[in-house]
């Protein structure tokens, strides 16, 4: 062992200016990650996720330092802000786009009536994230819009926005995208958290006809509000948005025999929300996959509500 | 008689000094430990607890150090006598996770039983079929089974784990750096210091890791939350129970794991031989006993199905020793070791560039050993279109799976895997293209 450790001791010493110019590329290539952001990045799995929300949340410390001249460091062509996969978008509070690199002529246009292909009204969903009064809330809207690459037609887009408040006091919607993200279980949670909040502050009738309006879609990337009553009937669908039918999730088992609706009431018997899992086929009815959902239990004017979302994780990608 | 070759520090009848011995045991059982990771996904996804986590770790160590020592006896029909080791690998992951889904660990318990048995009911039979398996066809199924290790080592190396995420340059830069180091020993290393080249590596790549913050602090938390003793033997947990419709699947990735570990025993003979010619079936046969013993001690105890690992052959052959004390030591080792969740629980939380490090450095290995099998063998235009047509189609099951989404059921079995594929496919071939070889 110690011939073992010279031998390595000195070969390392022959090599030093090799190792120099390796630590000064080790240094290039180490990012550091502020404490408040790391915090939001561990809600996050995926990588692209996290690589999006420090992109955004970089680029907003910018605007709270130096207020819109950081529109100018944006544009800089070699700078980090500068993306193949996405760009920076800015609004302000009322629905103004101020910054946006790709389609120029939006700047200046007041745009918070604009909706999606499907009728999303998609600043609105960004601009309701500055309603936060977190001086530096954040969130993510989903909504379809053009590829920049593609010009033929709109695609899921999911960005992270973020609130940044510039020195001389106004507030502005930082945000970027990626197009047909994986899904992360925050993503779910937000969406439906939003609903059962929407539900609890409006009432059942008016929260219904909202949630079942396109215009005020709470889906994301394929996946949709259920709700349930009390006795596992499903009042609101993705499958019949227009009509009820007598389905009921409290009869339904999932592949492996498990009554999963069932089993999730009795555990929200005590708790008003959970994660639970089932096997159900994916792409053919013999591939069978896990499924994530994540259920909401809302009280109102004593009726007992379920909303939830479910989507099928990601698998590894060394994963056949 | 073998004839040891000239690069090997310890041959396999070598006796290692205790220090040497231990060292090259650690050096094992962190590869062995690479997929650990595999039985804590499992468990935490049927929503197990803590504790059911730790005990199934446990577990599955204590059925692969078993398996490991018993395949390097050489004890009647049971053990190869190779350092061969076992780890709880991707090849049963899905199935045991199926089963675990239906039937909770009791089902996943049964199932892996079966598959022991249905590997040694195999490796039984396996020597009346040598004739199957010319020396072109061993290599090939010695190189498949090392083009399997591929997508997990490049995508740990680049740090990526689900599709679409970036490349990590930091990730990269340090499985680099760690790869140069293992490679850095092992081609100007002098001496017995190539013994230690993933060792060097592993300590260079952990040592980068944490101090680039590669490796979490929430993992360290959770290590150092870990007792230092404790008995993995839940009371409640040895109900064992059957499924039917699982058996298919359970039987595909039995035979898959067979085949893989009929290739790591021929890669250990051709390591341990310098005038290896063909394949020992018998000892073949015995090593597939020992590898379903594990397997099925794994079941009984309520681990996770393990198989042979490519990456410990691999590595046996890169450090130049295979002396089967070591397969004892790491075998002991990994059993002691499965006692202390403190300890398994650092081993398992091994960062994601020195394992993609490791794997790219073990499997270079691997991939020449089958190559220099199937040249060794000589080349005539029988054998090349025997090789090259099922080289064609396995990797096309691997490059563009999306043409086989139609295969029929019954078929599927034969689309399962690459490895699987391209034995059936050079196997059929083989019979086919011999029509008339000796009139030609």
């Amino acid at each position: 062992m110690i011939a073992a450790a010279s031998w390595f001791v000195y070969n390392v010493s022959q090599m030093k200016n090799q190792l120099t110019f390796g630590l000064i590329i080790f240094l290039l290539f180490s990012t550091t990650v502020r404490a408040d952001v790391r915090e939001k990045l561990s809600q996050y799995v995926y990588e692209d996720t996290k690589e999006l929300v420090v992109f955004v949340e970089d680029a907003a410390a910018l605007i709270e330092r130096d207020g819109i001249k950081a529109f100018t460091e944006y544009d800089q062509p070699s700078s980090r802000w500068h993306s193949d996969l996405y760009y920076l978008f800015v609004y302000d509070l009322d629905g103004n786009c101020v910054y946006h690199p790709i389609e120029k002529e939006l700047v200046g246009m007041n745009l918070l009536n604009f909706k999606d292909i499907d009728g999303r009204p998609v600043i609105r969903l960004i601009t309701d994230i500055g309603k936060n009064p977190l001086p530096d809330a954040s969130g993510w809207a989903f909504y379809k819009w053009e590829v920049p690459w593609l010009a033929s037609f709109p695609q899921w887009k999911s960005s992270y926005v973020r609130k940044a408040i510039a020195p001389d006091g106004k507030i502005y919607l930082i945000g970027s995208g990626l197009y047909n993200m994986k899904i992360e279980k925050s993503f779910v949670e937000q969406q439906v958290n939003k609903a059962a909040e929407m539900l609890l502050a409006e009432g059942k009738y008016k929260a219904f006809s909202s949630l079942k309006d396109p215009f005020l879609n709470y889906d994301i990337l394929d996946s949709y509000i259920t709700v349930i009553n009390s006795q596992g009937e499903i009042e609101i669908s993705a499958n019949f948005p227009s009509i009820k039918l007598h389905h009921n999730i409290f009869n339904l088992v999932d592949k492996a025999g498990r009554n999963v609706g069932q089993e999730a009431a009795r555990n929200l018997q005590d708790k008003d929300r959970l994660w639970t899992s089932y096997l159900w086929p994916k792409d053919s009815p013999a591939h069978l996959s896990r499924k994530l959902a994540y259920i909401r239990k809302v009280q109102i004017e004593h009726e007992t509500f379920y909303i939830l979302m479910d989507f099928f994780p990601a698998l590894p990608i060394w994963m056949k | 008689m073998a004839k040891k070759p000239a690069n090997l520090i310890y041959g396999l009848d070598d006796q290692p000094p205790f220090l040497t011995l231990l060292l090259l045991g650690i050096q094992h059982i962190f590869l062995m430990s690479s997929t650990l990771v595999l039985p804590v996904v499992l468990v935490s996804e049927i929503g197990g607890t803590f504790t059911q986590i730790s005990s199934v770790v446990a577990l599955t160590m204590i059925a692969c150090g078993l398996g490991t020592i018993v395949q390097a006896m050489r004890w009647g029909i049971i053990g190869s006598g190779y350092v061969c080791p076992n780890l709880c690998g991707p090849n049963f992951f899905l199935a045991s996770m199926d089963a675990a889904w239906i039937g909770g660990l009791p089902l996943m318990r049964g199932m892996t039983i079966v598959a022991g048995i249905v590997e040694a009911l195999f490796s039984r039979f396996v020597h009346k079929i040598k004739f199957l398996f010319p020396p072109e066809i061993t290599g090939l199924v010695v190189l498949m089974v090392a083009m399997g290790l591929i997508p997990l080592g490049v995508s740990k190396f680049v740090g990526i784990n689900y599709p679409g995420e970036p490349i990590q340059a930091l990730n990269v830069l340090v499985a680099l750096l760690t790869l140069l180091v293992m490679i850095g020993v092992n081609v100007w290393g002098r001496g017995k210091i190539k013994l230690y080249s993933v060792l060097f590596g592993m300590v260079a790549g952990y040592l980068l890791s944490y101090f680039t913050g590669l490796i979490s602090p929430e993992q360290f938390q959770q290590v150092i939350k870990s007792p230092y003793l404790a008995n993995p033997f839940l009371v409640s947990a040895f109900a064992v129970t059957f499924n039917w419709a699982l058996l298919p699947v359970f039987l595909i990735v039995s035979i898959t794991g067979a085949l893989k570990s009929f290739g790591n025993l021929i890669m250990c003979e051709k390591v341990n031989d310098d005038e290896w010619k063909e394949p020992d079936m018998k000892r073949i046969s015995n090593g597939l006993t020992a590898d379903s013993i594990c397997v099925t001690v794994s079941g009984l105890l309520g681990g996770v199905a393990s198989d042979t690992s490519a990456s410990n052959v691999a590595l046996s052959s890169a450090s130049g020793a295979t002396s089967r004390v070591i397969g004892y030591m790491a075998g002991l080792l990994f059993i002691v070791l499965a006692f202390s969740p403190k300890v398994s629980g650092l081993l398992s939380v091994m960062p994601m560039p020195v394992m993609g490090a490791i794997l790219i450095f073990v499997t270079s290995f691997m991939i020449v050993s089958g190559i220099q099998i199937m040249i060794g063998a000589g080349m005539n235009i029988r054998k090349t279109f025997v090789l090259g047509i099922s080289v064609i189609f396995a990797l096309s099951l691997d490059m563009i799976p999306i043409i086989y989404a139609s295969v029929p059921y019954y078929l599927q079995p034969l689309f399962s895997s690459s490895l699987t594929l391209c034995t059936v496919l050079a196997v059929i071939l083989n019979q086919l293209l011999r029509i008339g070889e000796k009139f030609s």
